[in-house]
């Protein structure tokens, strides 16, 4: 299950990402700086290439793996819904650990800059932003589901007309809802500490302030574009859920002397297409935004004038 | 125009005094403003490749000297009452920086025509 609905999705992360590291003119916002060496900084940017290429495999990875390692049972769910959370956890762990594998200066001459450098200097704003948004709607969502479940939390229950009810599940209830939300703060606390990290890891040594700070942005940005995603996906879920459960819920089929009647209750049915659609809106949105992200990473990175052939 | 501070590990200086000098330097050019914050001293350390306390020792001196001051909230910055130096003094001054490295002359060559100029 976990493989079927990551195939796509990580095509279309690469397909955006493709298309966009096309479209976008190459070295935006780069300045040429004397100060830099360019073979330092081509090491920097090998260096901060390989920290996220182990990010996003471990992300990949956790994603393929942690379904499988899931015993069947009544916590099933509820471990699953938490599972997007927990890989991006592990992601960012890895993450954070190659922002502390930065080389130190060792030379005897070193340079610093006084300017003081902050979480709010290396992150960009747009990303974060989306990241906040995916962060207060799910748990606005989660209130509403947890508010409409049975007593059970685990199904929603409606009566379209007044001789029949229907019920459905999985709903995403308290049993789920209480861990997701929780997974989530996980994941935004890890998140909050990995930016710190790429804040404060030192300064790449013969590489200007202005060239540094590129690097810095480009590795926040790739954070974000995972949480974003991770928390983005979650949601999506979460909708796909409500959705599915609310359209089953919303009609009652019975019979009486083998005729048959269908009831549907129109609010939950149009609630049941909108979560639906909300879904998909939420996922195309969050895989869009992750390949521009890791597109703009890539280019804003870039070297200005070509890095010389190693030796 | 970033702010820089640059060591030296191998002179004679210790790094806190280069730190501090630099510092004094920026503020006396006007580069570092009254209310500019520094960056912690871990971050400053930590670029430098140098112990923390090595940076403490040259903010604690610059924090005597009242160049800075430390507030709880927002960390170190440039104290109200350190002002640059006298407007004139500080154009001349970038002024002869800019003759000195069109000359070809070095930063100890260029210092050393002003030492020789203030023992007249």
């Amino acid at each position: 299950m976990g493989l079927v609905l990551l195939v796509p999705l990580a095509v279309l992360v690469v397909l955006v990402a493709t298309v966009v590291t096309a479209l976008l003119p190459r070295g935006a916002g780069a300045t040429a700086d004397v100060e830099t060496s360019p073979g330092a900084y081509a090491r920097a940017r090998r260096h901060a290439a390989v920290v996220a290429g182990l990010s996003w495999a471990a992300l990949l990875l956790a994603c393929l793996l942690l379904p499988e390692a899931v015993p069947f049972g009544i916590s099933q769910g509820v471990v699953l819904a938490c599972m997007p959370a927990t890989a991006g956890v592990v992601a960012l762990l890895v993450a954070a650990v190659g922002e502390r594998t930065w080389p130190r200066p060792a030379a005897p001459v070193r340079r610093a800059s006084l300017v003081r450098r902050t979480v709010r200097d290396v992150a960009p704003r747009p990303l974060a932003a989306v990241l906040l948004g995916w962060s207060a709607a799910l748990p606005v969502l989660l209130v509403a589901t947890g508010l409409s479940a049975d007593a059970a939390g685990r199904t929603v229950t409606f009566a379209p007309d007044a001789v029949s009810t229907s019920s459905a599940g999985p709903y995403p209830g308290a049993p789920y809802g209480v861990p997701v939300v929780l997974a989530t703060a996980v994941l935004l606390v890890a998140t909050g500490a990995t930016l710190h990290l790429v804040a404060r890891r030192p300064a790449v040594p013969d590489v200007s302030t202005a060239d540094d700070a590129r690097l810095r942005r480009a590795s926040a940005r790739r954070v974000l574009a995972c949480a974003q995603l991770v928390v983005g996906g979650t949601l999506a879920g979460v909708l796909l859920v409500t959705g599915a459960a609310l359209q089953r819920a919303s009609s009652t089929t019975w019979a009486v002397d083998d005729v048959w009647t269908t009831s549907t209750d129109p609010v939950a049915q149009a609630f049941g297409v909108a979560g639906l659609v909300a879904a998909a809106a939420v996922l195309l949105t969050t895989c869009v935004v992750t390949g521009v992200a890791l597109a703009r990473a890539s280019r804003e990175s870039a070297p200005a004038t070509p890095a010389p052939v190693a030796a | 125009m970033s702010v820089h501070v640059e060591v030296d590990t191998t002179s004679g200086v210790p790094v806190y005094e280069q730190v501090r000098t630099q510092v004094v330097a920026h503020v006396a050019a006007g580069r570092l403003r009254p209310g500019d914050r520094l960056p912690t001293i871990r971050a400053l350390a930590t670029d430098l490749g140098v112990a923390p306390g090595t940076v403490a020792r040259a903010f604690r001196e610059l924090e005597l000297a009242g160049v800075v001051v430390t507030r709880r909230r927002t960390g170190t910055v440039v104290a109200d009452d350190a002002t640059p130096a006298h407007d004139t003094a500080r154009r001349a001054a970038a002024d002869y920086v800019r003759a000195a490295r069109g000359a070809g002359l070095t930063p100890d060559e260029a210092l050393d025509l002003v030492r020789g100029a203030l023992l007249t």
